[in-house]
């Protein structure tokens, strides 16, 4: 059973990625310790709901949140300065599970499709995985691509797809990496996924239709992130045509692509 | 103030629940804090057949609280009995309230009666702001005084368990329910459940749900107030408690003992920290 913390920690550095991008380190050696890629930390941002973040790479005893500023909570995260106090809560949820055929060494085997700020959860999964693979990457613009430096370094193919063809190719990236598929002659075997719920919906359609396995990490209004409000219910198949709701923040927020139903 | 006191039979070691649908069933916090420090525990609202609760969105942040419309997602009370007591029975010391629910009081006698001689649960606590289909009048039980004196009064005659009636806060005058509840057989009443509100979804589709936290608590604080001054029935507070000082409001209001509701979303350890405080101020006084 995880274990998980509500703790104080400080600030040890927190910086701008990019203009409205901000990247927050603490350290806390017990928390590290038990993250898994794919799990979250609820952060009291000031809000009466605290705000949920992935946590987007470990080293040693190092977390750091990789964060995209929007509304009120992330500006008073985004305020707070090198050495203050902040209050956090987890690691929460299911991590993302190792896929069941192993890492392959072939580089074609996985595909990670990542959009927005959903890069940050498969980069901390980036940093785990021994082996590289292809990433798929949409973002608005070229001003909003983060999170690559653990790509560069492990020597991902990384292909990007951006809204308004600032960087790669122009359009979703769902049709990039549709378009991928077509073309080659080798599909991938196992996808991980995070992003905006219609780019996974669209992402698990592709890959449930071509036969790849995989996962995705959703994201939902998260108030208590222990499985106890049934606040952030997803609708999952059984094996019956009924469903049953199960909660992003206890049971996910990583599911298999095909346990999920979409609305 | 808010030590060990002795609230409808039961010795409690404090005065500090986690309200009902909070906490869930006592399993899902247990990895953060030990619950036997609570002065006991309420679980979700349990209902007849289990329910999978409403479609989302569910939950709002609003100014200083939340709204919820969670539907009562419950396993169902033979599911609860099955696997969501073992847990209870195994772990927890303190007395164990179980939060039940119905759209009829045939529903919630049947409830009642599944629940009767389970050694572990200490009170039922009546959640008499569920729907009530049967009458198209009135939208809670809690909000029709016969009908709410004729639910508890079925319950009481088939149960020994300690009563709780928690009411609906959408009612003219509160203190005409608590009086109903007392007279029908209730040992003591929960005030307040969440207020009704709505708010509209992304695509703007209207979502019905109750209000609760930091907003409710000084409309909590005037019935509590109202309630003891007229009603003599123990009253166990709830409503936006997000501090110590809360806590000793609702206690000068007339509480016997407290439930921490929503604030326990933003704080997940403010019931201990209450606890910790209070006892502090009980050695101060
Ligand atoms: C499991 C999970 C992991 C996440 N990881 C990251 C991450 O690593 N980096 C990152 O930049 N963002 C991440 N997010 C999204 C991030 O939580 C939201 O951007 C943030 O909550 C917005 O808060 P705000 O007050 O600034 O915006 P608001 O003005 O409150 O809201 C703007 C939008 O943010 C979303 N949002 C608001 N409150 C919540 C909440 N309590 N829970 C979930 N979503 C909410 C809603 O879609 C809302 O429309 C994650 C979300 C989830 C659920
Ligand atoms: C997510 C959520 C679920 C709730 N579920 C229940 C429930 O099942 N039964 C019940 O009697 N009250 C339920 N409540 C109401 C609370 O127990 C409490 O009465 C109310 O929220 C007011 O207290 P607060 O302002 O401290 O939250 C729920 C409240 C919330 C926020
Ligand atoms: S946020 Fe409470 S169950 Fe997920």
């Amino acid at each position: 059973m995880a274990k998980f913390y509500q703790t104080d920690v400080r600030i040890l550095e927190h910086k701008t990625v990019l203009p409205g991008y901000k990247s927050l380190f603490f350290s806390h050696p017990t928390l590290a310790k038990n993250a898994r890629p794919g799990q979250f930390l609820l952060l009291d941002c000031g809000t009466f709901f605290r705000r949920p973040f992935t946590i987007s790479s470990v080293k040693g005893i190092i977390i750091e949140i990789l964060y995209k500023v929007i509304g009120k909570g992330t500006r008073y995260l985004s305020e707070k300065k090198k050495g203050d106090w902040l209050n956090v809560f987890g690691p929460l949820g299911n991590g993302f599970n190792p896929s069941p055929q192993g890492e392959r060494t072939s580089p074609e085997n996985l595909v990670f499709v990542a959009g927005g700020t959903g890069i940050a959860s498969l980069r901390f999964l980036a940093q785990k995985i021994s082996v590289p693979g292809i990433l798929f990457y949409g973002a608005k613009t070229k001003n909003d691509i983060i999170g690559l430096d653990v790509f560069k370094q492990k020597k991902w193919h990384i292909k990007i797809s951006t809204e308004d063809c600032s960087s790669g190719s122009k359009g979703l990236v769902t049709d990039t990496f549709k378009k991928y598929l077509s073309g080659s002659r080798h599909l991938p075997s196992y996808l991980y996924s995070a992003g905006p719920k219609p780019m996974l919906k669209r992402i698990s359609e592709i890959c449930i239709s071509n036969g790849i396995a995989g996962q995705v990490s959703l994201e939902e209004i998260i108030a208590c992130g222990v499985g106890a409000c049934r606040g952030c219910a997803v609708k999952t198949a059984v094996k019956t045509n009924k469903f049953i709701y199960k909660t992003v923040c206890k049971d996910g927020p990583v599911f298999d692509i095909r346990e999920i139903l979409w609305d | 103030m808010g030590l060990t006191t002795n609230f409808i039979g039961l010795k409690l070691k404090n005065s500090v629940f986690v309200a009902s649908g909070i906490a869930g069933f006592g399993e899902e916090y247990s990895d953060l804090f030990d619950i036997n420090k609570l002065g006991g525990f309420i679980t979700k609202t349990v209902t007849l057949l289990p329910r999978k609760g409403n479609s989302l969105p569910r939950i709002v942040e609003t100014t200083s609280g939340m709204i919820n419309s969670i539907g009562l997602e419950n396993p169902g009370v033979d599911a609860f009995i099955e696997d969501k007591l073992p847990f209870l029975r195994k772990n927890l010391k303190i007395p164990v309230i179980v939060s039940i629910g119905g759209e009829t009081a045939e529903e919630l006698v049947s409830v009642v009666r599944k629940l009767n001689g389970v050694e572990v649960i200490s009170a039922i606590e009546l959640n008499l702001s569920c729907p009530n289909i049967k009458s198209a009048r009135k939208y809670f039980i809690s909000q029709d005084k016969e009908l709410a004196y004729k639910t508890i009064r079925a319950i009481r005659k088939v149960t020994k368990f300690p009563l709780i009636a928690k009411l609906s806060p959408a009612v003219t005058d509160i203190t005409e329910i608590a009086q109903v509840s007392k007279n029908a057989g209730a040992d003591a009443v929960a005030l307040i459940n969440s207020f009704p509100a709505m708010f509209f979804s992304k695509d703007r589709a209207p979502v019905f749900g109750g209000l609760s936290g930091p907003v409710i608590k000084p409309m909590a604080l005037k019935m509590i107030y109202e309630v003891s001054r007229k009603v003599k029935i123990p009253i166990m507070g709830v409503g936006g408690i997000t501090s110590v000082k809360d806590a000793m409001d609702f206690f000068a209001a007339g509480s016997s003992v407290i439930a921490v509701g929503s604030c326990m979303f933003k704080n997940p350890k403010l019931p201990i920290e209450i606890i910790k405080g209070l006892s502090k101020n009980g050695k101060q006084d």
